[in-house]
């Protein structure tokens, strides 16, 4: 009888030791007020609303303070605007769409933490005397103080209540010489809940508004030698839906994967020529890290990376698309590419092999330390460096504060893009 | 995850195992009293296993032909020591599903095959009644013809779990009763068989 007992207590405590984690986007759309707005933010307000704020009655959720920032992207020709709001506390983030109604600027939206399930709506306005009449003018300047953000947020699906508060202390930190701010995977994990996929066409158009300028993608070859987007070695429920295809994704065509493969959130798995597009012609990125998972001729990754620097050259973009270098075989076969000294690379290799391969960048891992000597002989160079892959809170404020890197990779940009941007 | 509740599972099941031999031990009969016995004991079966997992095959659109059943095979070597728990290894062949679709007119069918390669501890709990479990692998294999045949193969974690009802028909032959549920848990395939076993115990010392 008592061992009958155990069984079926084992039993049960098994079967409910099973908790499934998730995050749902919450649905903001039923502000009325916000509705009834129609007319869209103009750049100039848009760029004057940018800055680092003090937070005030929410601090215990999100902290003290608050880097605000614009990104945008295309679709179809229409270009919508984000105002993300990137937290000291918890890796939390807003992001919302703006609009102005009589006089005041709306912003709605939700909030997310990136260090729990955490997430709710948010309502923000600048009223007209707290700073949007300037921010609506042709000419804004805003002191410190000049803008006030109130707004309540709530939890979930719930009306928001609770209230927050932002008060406009300075710009943002800017570096002369460009930091770059790039997301892992395109953009960060689906592990950690995104609303869209790793590596999808779906994540680099969302990734700026994580706070990412620039982006990490892993590139690996169908049986049929299209370069496609997939970090893992093998298909596998941590990236794709089941499908009862298994095994190494190499085995299957590019036609195979697309009929048959959807990613997490039901992305195809993109080519690297849809990537680079959506990168070149919906995107404000400025930085592409091509990460080379396989091995074999860098040769046809090469001839994109070409092409689309030159479209992106030719659609007056500012973008800069690398070969990544991380071990020994992608090394030794970009050496065999022609003019390989002329080919912009990322070598996660020794100083020796940067010099040898002319990489514009070096990148080390983060674990080495901030390196600043190393860093200092690389930027004597000529080059840039760039560390990854950081996602400590504590390790990217260090790292922010105290290294010299011109990059920080990291599956959280939101995080790096708050210590970067409040960064004095 | 998963791993933590397989490890979870075997730590209550070598204890339910040590409460049992603590019991066992208190009716110990004197050294000279006890014949010994060994043996090894294999297991070969057959019978019809269906696919329980979900299937949300959302790419195709097409999941109507979804096939879930199949017949299954288990191969079973035991070692039967003078203690409750026994010892072995399993393998064996199930088809966990299988499905075909029709994109634009061009027809393709997916297979996916497993074979299980366990290590598996027995214990009866009445008599004639087994329970067994199962860890180890499963060695997956994707057959897709769709624009071109390809094979694929995966090994990924897993385990089983049985219940047999053996029936002895001589000294050295029985017949069993199993319904097993196997779980590739990383891949998050599982199903049920229910199967006729031939058992023999083909050495003994």
């Amino acid at each position: 009888m008592r061992k009958t007992i155990i069984l079926i207590l084992s039993f049960s405590i098994f079967l409910s030791c099973k908790k499934s984690y998730q995050v749902s986007i919450p649905d903001s759309a039923n502000w009325d007020l916000f509705n009834t707005a129609t007319i869209p933010l103009n750049n100039i307000t848009r760029n004057a609303m940018e800055g680092v704020y003090s937070v005030t009655n929410a601090t215990t959720v999100f902290g003290e303070v608050a880097a605000i920032k614009w990104s945008f992207v295309i679709n179809n020709g229409d270009t919508s605007f984000h105002v993300s709001g990137f937290f000291g506390k918890d890796i939390a983030y807003f992001i919302c769409e703006g609009k102005q109604l009589n006089g005041s600027i709306l912003l709605n939206g939700y909030w997310r933490k990136m260090l729990s399930t955490e997430t709710g709506t948010i309502r923000l306005t600048i009223s007209a005397e707290n700073g949007a009449t300037i921010l609506l003018g042709n000419n804004p300047v805003i002191t410190t103080n000049g803008i006030t953000i109130n707004g309540i947020f709530g939890y979930d699906q719930s009306t928001p209540i609770f209230p927050i508060t932002f008060i406009y202390n300075r710009k943002l930190n800017k570096s002369p010489s460009g930091f770059q701010i790039v997301a892992h995977r395109s953009g960060g994990r689906t592990s950690d809940l995104l609303p869209v996929s790793e590596n999808s066409v779906a994540m680099i158009l969302k990734t700026a508004e994580f706070g990412s300028t620039g982006i990490e993608i892993d590139i690996r070859f169908t049986k049929d030698g299209i370069p496609i987007l997939y970090h893992d070695n093998n298909l596998n429920l941590r990236e794709v839906q089941k499908s009862g295809l298994v095994g190494p994704i190499e085995n299957y065509t590019y036609a195979q994967l697309s009929t048959f493969v959807r990613l997490i959130h039901g992305e195809k798995i993109p080519t690297l020529r849809e990537a680079l597009t959506a990168v070149v012609y919906q995107t404000q990125l400025s930085f592409v890290w091509l990460d080379t998972k396989f091995i074999g001729s860098i040769a046809p990754v090469h001839a994109l990376q070409k092409e689309f620097m030159l479209k992106a050259a030719a659609a007056g973009r500012s973008l800069e698309i690398v070969i990544g270098l991380p071990e020994r075989d992608q090394f030794n076969q970009f050496l065999l590419l022609t003019n390989y000294r002329d080919v912009p690379s990322l070598c996660e290799l020794s100083l020796d092999d940067v010099q040898t391969a002319n990489a514009r960048i070096w990148a080390p891992r983060f674990t080495l330390g901030t390196q600043n000597d190393q860093v200092a002989i690389v930027h004597a160079q000529g080059r840039r460096a760039f560390v990854w892959t950081l996602d400590v809170p504590e390790f990217i404020e260090r790292f922010v504060n105290t290294g010299k890197f011109d990059g920080i990779l990291s599956n959280y940009p939101s995080c790096v893009a708050y210590n970067y941007y409040v960064h004095q | 995850m998963y791993i933590n509740k397989t490890y979870f599972l075997f730590v209550v099941f070598c204890m339910i195992v040590s409460l049992n031999n603590l019991n066992a031990q208190s009716n110990v009969k004197p050294a000279d009293k006890i014949k010994r016995k060994y043996s090894f004991v294999l297991q070969l079966g057959g019978g019809y296993s269906t696919y329980t997992a979900g299937i949300n095959i959302r790419p195709i659109g097409l999941p109507g032909s979804i096939t879930r059943g199949s017949g299954s095979a288990t191969i079973r070597l035991m070692w039967y020591p003078d203690r409750r728990l026994k010892l072995g290894i399993e393998s064996g062949y199930t088809n966990f599903y299988s499905y075909r679709i029709l994109n634009d007119n061009k027809p393709g069918k997916v297979i996916l095959d497993a074979v299980p390669l366990l290590i598996v501890w027995s214990m009866p709990i009445v008599k004639r009644v087994n329970i067994y479990a199962g860890f180890g692998t499963y060695f997956l294999t994707t057959k897709l013809n769709y624009e071109g045949k390809v094979k694929s193969t995966a090994y990924v974690l897993g385990s089983n779990i049985a219940l047999s009802y053996t029936k002895p028909i001589s000294k050295t032959f029985a017949i069993a009763a199993e319904a097993k549920w196997m779980n590739a848990f990383e891949t998050k395939d599982s199903e049920l068989n229910l199967q006729v076993h031939m058992v023999w115990k083909f050495f003994q010392w």
